[in-house]
Order: structure tokens, then C-alpha cells, then sequence
């Protein structure tokens, strides 16, 4: 059966491939039996002349029989697509305005979804580049049952591998960073520490060298490196022998065990960048920062192969149910396990977006359709009489849709070429356009899948926008008109679809236009506008002693304040919407069960001016001073929400605290004062609490430096690095940026969105407008005669004008109002992407129908005019 | 011209066959070899032959190539396939089978039934 499928198909590939040779064979097969015949006819006494006649007399109609064997070949399909075809494109082109509206309609809409396809396709449907991604999890302690999963402590890590079945592996990793300096300029290179079966659990191999050895993974010693492929290029020129060699970083010396893979992936740990640099986690048990409740490292797993996903979840969460009930000091009471596909991990909240303009594109791409599916009917009124002939000599009426057919899916191939063209285009601008908050857009290309999305897409909107005109039109038949009456219903119908599509899509913008506009408008709680911010780290022994740090940044805000342009200077451990750290807030007159209840505050280890750069506001009490020194009494200052929420109807002020771990040995800080609130973690999240601790008492380790000054900070960026290196130029200074900067990269992404979004509303809109236009001006041209009537009867240009009005705002209310019930079913899939507005709000639902209303009636009252304007007596000759 | 009987829907394949499973034969053969063993009692459309000889091949039950004929001069054969050659078994039975049924009936006399 298959071999003699095989068969068949090989002869017709040669009979297409070698259509030549085959009509070339045929016809010497032919004349050797006509030649034959005719020799055997002579032999029996015939003249040669007569025995040829008689020969082609006995064969028969010869071409008949060509034709017979060519369609036993199977190729009569083929001659028909051909004829078809060539038939398509001799029409097309005798009306090429038509056409090439048609075409370029086409693919603005395939090209939109090709672009956009192909950023879907790489941040969702990609796979990652490790081995069997599917079973690779991402886990977290999640304190009140949050489903990203964070961070977990270490002890808690060792627990959940020892008692759990359903992992082969579970690494755990955190951030790292060094100091580069030799060879080249000082640089912070960010890197990862991690377990010694880190490598192993993605299912990596090293390019050169190998990964780290269990006992490598010990505490108190980490000496071995690997470097990433980038790194390893750039500042070692990849170099082979690099395996062995010792390098320093920071004040350290490691030694290169192994080089990763140029299309290696490295995990990102959120706001940290890219690692380039990998250690060995070096933790043990016993270690302090192993605790557990010293939630600060990061974990994935790899399932064991037909484990399911929930089943693995449900072990772990026994697990920790068992944990939290042995150590209720450590873990809040309702603590479970956050459990992620790592996909979903990485993809994280970049998904809804996307999938909405997906959504969007496909509208677009719809409204294209409904356009060309106008045209063509536009068209079909001037060809029923073609039709109509043609149906009289005998043509099949599927023999003309299918001719039909034929046309539309040249245009949509058309369309779709120039589509992939114009997607190509979009594709390379998107990844550089696209904001680098969207996690994988730097994976985006055109590819094969993308390409066949978009040959997959013509031929779709082919079939879509030629069928119901192609079933149409063949209809006609000869004497019979019946059929413009209906096709102008059709035509009404496709306007209204058009109108709704475009009303959803506009309603998406508006509602993502005003999240927008309420977030600009949401107080971050400071002041950004004029502050350059960096950050520093410091390493090295000559760091040991606190005083040698401050130090240090006392030297650099001398340089600092010197220069023109700073007006003041401070230092602060976490930077509004970049830094993350919270510790346990503890109240001294107050005692719960366990530490693990007390709430965990925002800390910020702050000089004391970093309130008045920043401009946060002072509620009450006083800000630091330069008096509050490490032998002073520890001093303290608290937000607004953390006095409100954890002194309710107290005055916190003279009360005392401690961040981090309750210890009665330790000095208690005392509440000097109450600042307004900061939206650490961007504009559209609720402020947590937040305590704020003078530098000079409490050292963190990084400091970011804010500076206010008096024009555009980034004219000081240079300035402000050069007094940090002037006073040591072996600390790494990075991420040198106004402050701005972190703001507007908290809304690119949803700016992007919008900007797209709109981008596409605006897009399906004028399409829309085109197709409406169309419809009323073809109505008005084939009333003409009828206006003239009424004009010679007494009709005014001004009734004329209303009833041709009044008649598309029939059509313009019908649509607005299926838009309507489509919006509200739609954007809810908005939902998660919206800030304070509701998916029916009612202002945006009001603004855009008024506005699509003004288009529609703009878009008819054209052709209504021209036909106010017609003079009756030409109107009536008209014909 | 009397004797001759017009071909039944159908059996133009299976002559076909039969003919070339007799040795391999070009068209003008496989006309010859038909008329020969049916005691030209059969009349053929000549030309009717090459559309059902391509039909057979692309079936897979012939196989085709160039040789030189008798009076040599270059002409296309056609040979049985195995596939051929088991099609043709079947189609015999069943012919036979058919046609003595349809003997019988015909034979019946008023008697019998």
C-alpha cells in the first residue's frame, strides 16, 4: 500500500518535474503505434498514403487520449491551478488599484502577526536550552501561600532534598559578584554561587574544563570559577588554556575550572542582571546564614521523569507542613511551598501582555479580511455579469469558485509575502525596541515555524476573505439580479464586524492608556526628577573596619559636593525600586509567641541626608543628623504605613525596636521620627513598612549613592564616577544612571504594551473607516438615480444628506453596540494588566464609542455629500 | 465483422493484463496480442489503450521502460508487476465466477425455478 503510494507519487513528481519529457514520450509512443498500425496496413496491399488515414481513423481522437493519460497521471489538477492561476493574475492585474489596496491591506495584517508571533513564539512557546526543560521547577518558601516562588533558606533546602522522592536534583544558588581588574579597565562583573550539581540539574556541559566537585561545595573555601562563554571572549580573548589559570577577583584568588557554553542561559535571580562569573555555593549547616529562617538563597529542581508536576507540589507542601510544625519559631504559621514550572518561572508576568497583543493582531488581521472580503464584493457586483456568461457556457459552479478561490489566495499569498517582508522588519526593530524588562526578547528571529505562521496566516485570510464573496458571486445567475440586494446586506454585516473589532481594540488601548495616566500620577513617595544615582561595593581587607568604609564615602561626597551641579549628596543600602531587602521588624513591648510573627520591614541603612535628596517628606518627630553617630543612642525612623499598621492609635515615637532578630543583648533602637511612604517596589504596589537606620550605626554591605542635582543629572555621570575611582580606583562603580531611569524601566513594559496596543487600535480603526467609507460611498453610487427622484420630487440637498447619514449611523450603532458586548467580554483578559481602573469603566467605554461614532459618520459623510451635490437631471440619466 | 463483440464496461484493464502476462509488449504489441488471443472476436478503441496502460502504472500493477521493438525502432514496453500479476489471478476468479453465474442464470429453464 505505502510502496504503491510511493509509486504514484513518483510518477507525478516526473510528470510534473519532467513535463517536457513526458509530452515528448507520449508522443513517440503514439506515433510508433500509429506508425506501426500503419506498416502493418501496407504489408496487406493499402498505398502508404491510404494506410496512414486509415491507421489515425482506427486510433481514434488522439488528443482526447493525451489528455486521457495525462489526467490517469493525475495532472488535469494541476493544468486547472495553472490555467487558474494565470487567470487570477491576468484579472488582478487589469484592476491594479484594487490589488494592490488589497495587497498592502494584507500585509499590514499579516505582517503585525508575524512580528508579533514571533515574540510569542520566543518568550513563550520557545523551549529553554536545557536539558528536558519541561521537568525543571523553580521552588520558594512562600510565607502567605504567594505563588512565585522566592527565595528559601538553607537548612529548609536541605530538609526538603532529604525527605521529598520526587526530585533527581535540587540545586540551590544565590548572587555573587567580583571585582575584575586585571587585564583592562575595574570591572563588577555579577555572578552566581552555586551548588556543585547546579550544571548537572539544567543538564549543562561545560565547553572546556568541568563543572565544580561535591567537595569544592564546602563553606570556608571558595577557590574555583567558571567563567560564562561572554566573559570568558571579552576579557580573556578565549584563550584555551585558561583552565588552571588563577585569577583574582576582587581580593581573592580563584582558580578556572571550566568555560560554559556559548548558548548557555544562564538563571537570573530578578533586578541582579545577567551572572557571568560562577562559584560554589559553599554553605554547610552549621553555617549562620544557613538558618532557617535566612530566606535568601534560590532553588530549582529537576523532577524525576514521570513525576507529575502536582504530585510533587503536594509532597513538598507535607513537607513543610511537618517543618512548620516542628519550628514554629522559624516559619509563619500558614507557610507553604511555591511551586513553578521554570518556563513560567522566567516568562513570569511578560506573558498576559503578549497573549493580548497576540490577541490584538489576530483583530487586526480579521479587520484586514473584512476589508478585502468588501472589495471583493464591491467587485463582485461589476463581474456578475462575467459570471453570469460564464455559468452560460457551461462552466460548473464550483469551477468558478474555485476561480474565484483562486484569486483571493493569490492576493493573500501576495499579501503574505509582503507581510513576511514587513514582519521581518518589525521582528528586528521589536527586539531592539522592546523594553529589556521583557525577559527573552533578545531570543526573538524570524525562523521556519515563523515563516510558516505566516504562510499559514495567508492562506487562512485567503480562504477567509474569498470564500463567502466567491460563493457570492458564482451565484449569479444569467437574468437574475436578486443578488446585489443581499450582497449589500453582507456588506452592512461585514462593516458592523469591522466596527466591533475595532471598538474591542480600542476600548484595550483606552483602559491600558489610563492605567497609565493613574500610575504617572501616583506619588512614588520622592522626588526623581534631578537625582544621579550608582552603585559601589566595597572588598578588600583594607575594608575591614566600618569607620574605613565610611571613610570612604565621606572622601568621595567631599569630591562630590565640590563639583557644580551637585547640590547634596547621600548614600542609602536600597534603592526605590531596584533593591530589595527585608528583615523582621520587632517591637520591645511587644512579645508574640514566635519571632516568625513579627511582620518583615523594608530596611534602609541611610547618611542622614538621604531624606532631603530624595525629598520624602517628614510626618513627625526629626529626621538623622550628623549626631547620630555609632556611640550615639540608636536611632531610628519608620514610614507612615508601618506607624500606622504597627502602632494603631499609639504614638510610636520614643518607642523602641529591633530589625533582623529579636536579641534583649543587643541596643534597641528608639523611633525618632515618622516619614511620608515610598513605592519601593514600583508605582503600581502598595508600599510595605519600612524603617529607616543611620549608616553610621548600622553598616550594610553596597551602598547606591543619590545625588540631586540642579540640571539633567546625566551630565554628571561621569563626574560622579570619577570622584568614587579618585579616591580608589580598584572598587567597582556601576549602574551609573538618574534616578529616573528606574522609573521609566518600571513602566516600559507596560508602556510597550500600550504603545503597541494603540498602535494596532489606531491600525484597525483606519481600516475600519476604509471599510466604511467604501460600503456607503458604493450604496450612494447605486442610488444615484434614486436621489435624483427625489431630488426632482422636492427632496432638499439637506434630506438627501440625512438619509444617506442616518442610514450609516444605523450601521455605526449596530456595530458600536456588538463592540460594546464584545468588550465586555473581553477585556477582562485586560484585568491583570489594568492600575485603578475597572474593565468597564465607563468613562473609556463612552469616550471611544463617541470617538469611533465621529469616524464612522466622518467616513460616510463624504460620499453622502457627493450625493447631496448630484444634479437631478444627470442623476436621472444616470445609469 | 459479425462475430465481433463489443468490450464490457471494465474488462479493458483486465485484457490488459492478461496480455502482458504473456511477456512484455508496447502498445501496438499489447493491441496485437489481445486480438490474437481472443480469436479477434474483441474490437478495441486503439487509442482508448493508452489512457487505461497509464492508469495500470500509476496503480503500480505495470511497469514501464524503453526498448527497441521488432523492426527496431525505440518503443516504451510494458511489463506485469508482481502486483500485477496477483491482480490479475483475482480478477480472473472473480470474472469466471461472475460469468458462469451469469450462464447459469441464463441457462434456467421454466422447469427449474
Amino acid at each position: 500500500m505505502l510502496k504503491q503510494m510511493l509509486k504514484r507519487l513518483q510518477l507525478l513528481w516526473r510528470a510534473l518535474s519532467g513535463r517536457p519529457a513526458l509530452e515528448r514520450d507520449m508522443d513517440e509512443e503514439l506515433r510508433f503505434h500509429l506508425e506501426s498500425r500503419a506498416a502493418d496496413l501496407a504489408r496487406s496491399g493499402v498505398s502508404p498514403a491510404e494506410a496512414t488515414r486509415r491507421a489515425r481513423i482506427e486510433f481514434g481522437a488522439v488528443e482526447g487520449y493525451k489528455e486521457g493519460c495525462r489526467e490517469a497521471r493525475g495532472l488535469r489538477p494541476f493544468d486547472e491551478l495553472r490555467g487558474d492561476l494565470r487567470f487570477a493574475f491576468r484579472v488582478l492585474r487589469k484592476s491594479p488599484s484594487f490589488a494592490l489596496t488589497a495587497v498592502a491591506t494584507l500585509a499590514l495584517g499579516i505582517g503585525a502577526n508575524t512580528a508579533i508571533f514571533s515574540a510569542v513564539k520566543a518568550v513563550l512557546l520557545n523551549q529553554l536550552p536545557y536539558r528536558d526543560p519541561d521537568r525543571l521547577v523553580k521552588l520558594g518558601e512562600a510565607d502567605s501561600g504567594e505563588k512565585r516562588a522566592g527565595t528559601i533558606g538553607y537548612t529548609t533546602a536541605y530538609d526538603w532534598r532529604r525527605l521529598s522522592h520526587s526530585f533527581e536534583s535540587m540545586s540551590l544558588y544565590r548572587d555573587a559578584a567580583g571585582a575584575i581588574v586585571e587585564r583592562g579597565e575595574p570591572e563588577l562583573v555579577r555572578g552566581l554561587r552555586v551548588n556543585y550539581d547546579f550544571f548537572d540539574t539544567l543538564g549543562i556541559r561545560m565547553q572546556i574544563g568541568r563543572g565544580f566537585l561535591p567537595e569544592e561545595d564546602r563553606p570556608g573555601r571558595r577557590y574555583e570559577v567558571a567563567l560564562a562563554h561572554g566573559l570568558w571572549m571579552r576579557r580573556f580573548g578565549g584563550d584555551p588554556s585558561i583552565v588552571g589559570r588563577v585569577i583574582r577577583l576582587s581580593d581573592s584568588s580563584f582558580t578556572v575550572v571550566g568555560v560554559l557554553p556559548a548558548g548557555f542561559r544562564p538563571l537570573e535571580i530578578e533586578g541582579f542582571g545577567a551572572p557571568e562569573i560562577f562559584e560554589p555555593l559553599g554553605y554547610a549547616l552549621t553555617d549562620p546564614m544557613a538558618c532557617r529562617d535566612c530566606q535568601h538563597l534560590q532553588l530549582i529542581a529537576r523532577l524525576k521523569p514521570g513525576v507529575p508536576a502536582a504530585q510533587a507540589h503536594a509532597e513538598l507542601n507535607t513537607i513543610m507542613a511537618d517543618l512548620v510544625r516542628h519550628y514554629p519559631a522559624s516559619y509563619p504559621a500558614q507557610a507553604t511551598v511555591a511551586f513553578e514550572p521554570l518556563h513560567d518561572h522566567i516568562v513570569g508576568r511578560a506573558g498576559t501582555p503578549l497573549w493580548v497583543l497576540m490577541g490584538a493582531v489576530v483583530f487586526v488581521l480579521l479587520i484586514a479580511c473584512v476589508n478585502v472580503a468588501n472589495l471583493m464584493l464591491a467587485r463582485a457586483t461589476g463581474r456578475a455579469k462575467e459570471m453570469a456568461l460564464r455559468a452560460a457556457l457551461g462552466a460548473a459552479r464550483w469551477r468558478l469558485i474555485r476561480q474565484l478561490i483562486t484569486e483571493s489566495l493569490l492576493l493573500a499569498v501576495a499579501g503574505g509575502v509582503g507581510g513576511v517582508l514587513l514582519g521581518w522588519w518589525c521582528t528586528s526593530r521589536l527586539a531592539s525596541l522592546a523594553p529589556k524588562e521583557v525577559p527573552r526578547l533578545n531570543e526573538i528571529h524570524m525562523d521556519g515555524a515563523v515563516l510558516l505562521f505566516g504562510l499559514a496566516a495567508s492562506l487562512f485570510t485567503g480562504l477567509l476573505f474569498g470564500l463567502m464573496p466567491a460563493l457570492r458571486t458564482s451565484n449569479a445567475d444569467f437574468g437574475k439580479t436578486t443578488g446585489s440586494r443581499s450582497r449589500s446586506r453582507l456588506r452592512d454585516m461585514l462593516v458592523m464586524a469591522e466596527l466591533a473589532l475595532a471598538f474591542v481594540l480600542a476600548v484595550g488601548a483606552g483602559l491600558l492608556g489610563k492605567s497609565l495616566v493613574h500610575l504617572m500620577n501616583v506619588d512614588p513617595g520622592f522626588d526623581p526628577h534631578n537625582v544621579l544615582t550608582l552603585k559601589t561595593y566595597v572588598y578588600g581587607s583594607r575594608y575591614q573596619k566600618p569607620e574605613a568604609e565610611i571613610n570612604y564615602y565621606e572622601q568621595a561626597f567631599a569630591r562630590l559636593r565640590a563639583t557644580p551641579g551637585i547640590e547634596s549628596v547621600a548614600m542609602t543600602s536600597l534603592l526605590p525600586f531596584t533593591d530589595f531587602d527585608r528583615a523582621g521588624f520587632h517591637v520591645r513591648d511587644r512579645r508574640p509567641a514566635h519571632d516568625s510573627e513579627d511582620p518583615s520591614a523594608d530596611r534602609y541603612s541611610v547618611t542622614p541626608d538621604y531624606f532631603r535628596v530624595m525629598r520624602i517628606s517628614l510626618k513627625r518627630g526629626r529626621l538623622f543628623t550628623n549626631r547620630d553617630i555609632a556611640a550615639a543612642p540608636q536611632a531610628a525612623v519608620i514610614s507612615e504605613t508601618c506607624a500606622r499598621e504597627q502602632f494603631p492609635n499609639r504614638d510610636p515615637i520614643g518607642k523602641q525596636i529591633q530589625l533582623g532578630g529579636r536579641d534583649d543583648s543587643k541596643a534597641w533602637m528608639t523611633i525618632v521620627g515618622i516619614v511620608g511612604d515610598v513605592r519601593q517596589y514600583g508605582l503600581d504596589a502598595a508600599s510595605n513598612i519600612a524603617a529607616y537606620i543611620p549608616q553610621a550605626q548600622d553598616l550594610s554591605f553596597g551602598y547606591s549613592l543619590v545625588a540631586r542635582t540642579s540640571g539633567d543629572p546625566r551630565g554628571l555621570e561621569r563626574a560622579a564616577r570619577a570622584a568614587f575611582l579618585a579616591v580608589d580606583p580598584t572598587q567597582p562603580v556601576f549602574r551609573v544612571q538618574p534616578m529616573e531611569t528606574y522609573l521609566a524601566s518600571s513602566l516600559a513594559q507596560r508602556r510597550f504594551t500600550l504603545a503597541m496596543l494603540a498602535l494596532f487600535g489606531g491600525l484597525a480603526l483606519a481600516l475600519a473607516a476604509v471599510g466604511i467609507y467604501g460600503v456607503v460611498s458604493c450604496a450612494v453610487t447605486s442610488r444615484t438615480r434614486e436621489m435624483g427622484i427625489r431630488m426632482a420630487l422636492g427632496a432638499e440637498r439637506r434630506d438627501v444628506l440625512a438619509m444617506v447619514l442616518r442610514q450609516a449611523a444605523v450601521l455605526a450603532c449596530a456595530g458600536l453596540a456588538a463592540g460594546l458586548a464584545a468588550s465586555l467580554a473581553l477585556t477582562r483578559f485586560l484585568s491583570t494588566l489594568l492600575f485603578e481602573v475597572r474593565t468597564t469603566d465607563l468613562a473609556t467605554l463612552a469616550t471611544i464609542t463617541v470617538l469611533l461614532a465621529a469616524v464612522a459618520l466622518a467616513a460616510s459623510y463624504l460620499p453622502a455629500r457627493r450625493a447631496a451635490s448630484v444634479d437631478p437631471t444627470v442623476a436621472l440619466r444616470y445609469e | 465483422m459479425a462475430n465481433r463483440a463489443e468490450l464490457l464496461p471494465g474488462t479493458l484493464d483486465l485484457l490488459i493484463l492478461k496480455a502482458v502476462s504473456l511477456g512484455a509488449l508496447h502498445g501496438y504489441g499489447v493491441l496485437l496480442r489481445i486480438g490474437q488471443i481472443s480469436g479477434g472476436a474483441l474490437t478495441i478503441e486503439q487509442g482508448a489503450l493508452y489512457p487505461a496502460l497509464y492508469r495500470l502504472e500509476v496503480q503500480g500493477l505495470l511497469d514501464s521502460g524503453w526498448g527497441t521493438s521488432e523492426n527496431n525502432r525505440r518503443a516504451k514496453f510494458y511489463r506485469l508487476t508482481l502486483a500485477g500479476r496477483k491482480r490479475l489471478r483475482a480478477e480472473t476468479e472473480s470474472w469466471n465466477r461472475s460469468a458462469s453465474a451469469v450462464a447459469t442464470a441464463l441457462g434456467a429453464k421454466a422447469q427449474e425455478v
